[in-house]
């Protein structure tokens, strides 16, 4: 079975962490704790974003894409 | 361009700037967290009391983070800055510095000036300074949901004729204060940031996407807000972000810092 990506500690940016609990202060949140630090942290359960109505530099590359410019790559390099 | 795992190896008005830029956003996420939780008892739907009490917490969660960055990497006690300095010394947005007397005042704020803090975090994402990346990134996860917040309440608002007026007064006021925030262009602290690769973009740059982002869901959404002044340069303070005297109101602080419960400190 796949293990779940680690979630990276906020404060320490370690990944030696584990989750202690499913609910944090809220429904949405998980609450994790580092070993590293030894520091309590809570993490949205979700990464998606589907639904949420969000200003354009925090929605999903691809909606706001811009068209490239005429011998411009998509992913922004100039083509050979 | 160098990655710094601390200010060591920075230029002094880069050390300097990340330490009033940290600062900046730590006062504007501490006074929201005050704002918001004041708010949870006095929402027009119970849903938007459970999202305010929960927007408070993830600010003040996120005060915690910076403290703790502010503390590791530029000599500051969390404990005194938040009840040992004057009013005069906080760099909060100015918005918050006066009560929040109306729930169109509250939209303001989450629409406006979360988003200028947000779209600053943004631009702190993948930083040259190490430390603040894996803080940004869990501080950008949670802000998704404030600003989905911010939008849909601004958006239920500008349909109904009796806000709709008092709404626009406060983001108008909204944006006020968060243009005086961002201070003028050019600023030498925060050239040195973008230089060193510590911050994506100028201050400017960010100001003026969140101005025509509020403008343009106001557009949408039927509302016509009239443009922002430019600041006033003369007299803008980089550690203050204000041009003048200015902090929130000692009543603010005085619940703030929940000074009246300190008879029940256990020594």
């Amino acid at each position: 079975m796949r293990q779940p990506a680690p979630v990276h500690c906020p404060f320490c940016g370690s990944a030696d962490t584990e989750k202690q609990a499913d609910f944090g202060t809220s429904l949405m949140v998980r609450l994790h704790f580092c070993r590293a630090c030894h520091t309590a942290f809570e993490a949205v359960k979700w990464g998606d974003t589907e639904g949420l109505d969000l200003p354009a530099f925090l929605r999903p590359q691809e909606e706001h894409e811009v068209e490239p410019e005429p011998g411009e790559a998509r992913n922004g390099k100039r083509e050979a | 361009m160098q990655d710094f795992e601390s200010t060591d190896g920075m230029s002094e008005p880069c050390a300097r700037g990340l330490r009033h830029l940290l600062l900046a956003c730590a006062d504007t996420k501490l006074l929201l967290g005050y704002h918001y939780g004041e708010w949870t008892f006095g929402t027009p739907a119970l849903e938007a009391a459970v999202a305010s009490c929960s927007l408070a917490q993830t600010e003040l969660g996120h005060v915690r983070l910076l403290h703790a960055l502010l503390s590791r990497h530029c000599g500051d006690d969390p404990d005194a800055l938040v009840e040992r300095r004057p009013a005069q010394a906080f760099a909060g947005v100015g918005y918050l510095d006066r009560p929040v007397e109306t729930w169109p005042g509250f939209v303001a704020a989450n629409l406006v000036v979360d988003l200028a803090v947000t779209r600053t975090l943004h631009a702190l994402a993948g930083s040259a300074f190490r430390p603040l990346r894996a803080s940004v990134d869990k501080m950008l996860d949670e802000e998704r949901h404030h600003l989905h917040h911010g939008r849909g309440w601004f958006r239920t608002l500008a349909g109904r004729e009796g806000d709709s007026v008092e709404l626009r007064r406060q983001t108008e006021a909204a944006i006020a204060s968060v243009v005086e925030w961002f201070g003028p262009e050019g600023e030498p602290e925060d050239t040195a940031l973008v230089g060193a690769g510590v911050k994506a973009e100028p201050n400017g740059a960010i100001r003026d996407a969140v101005v025509q982002e509020v403008m343009s869901l106001a557009r949408e959404a039927g509302i016509s807000l009239a443009p922002p002044r430019p600041p006033d340069v003369g007299a803008w303070n980089p550690a203050t972000r204000r041009a003048g005297d200015g902090g929130p109101e000692e009543t603010i602080l005085f619940r703030l810092r929940g000074t009246r419960n300190e008879v029940f400190k256990l020594a």
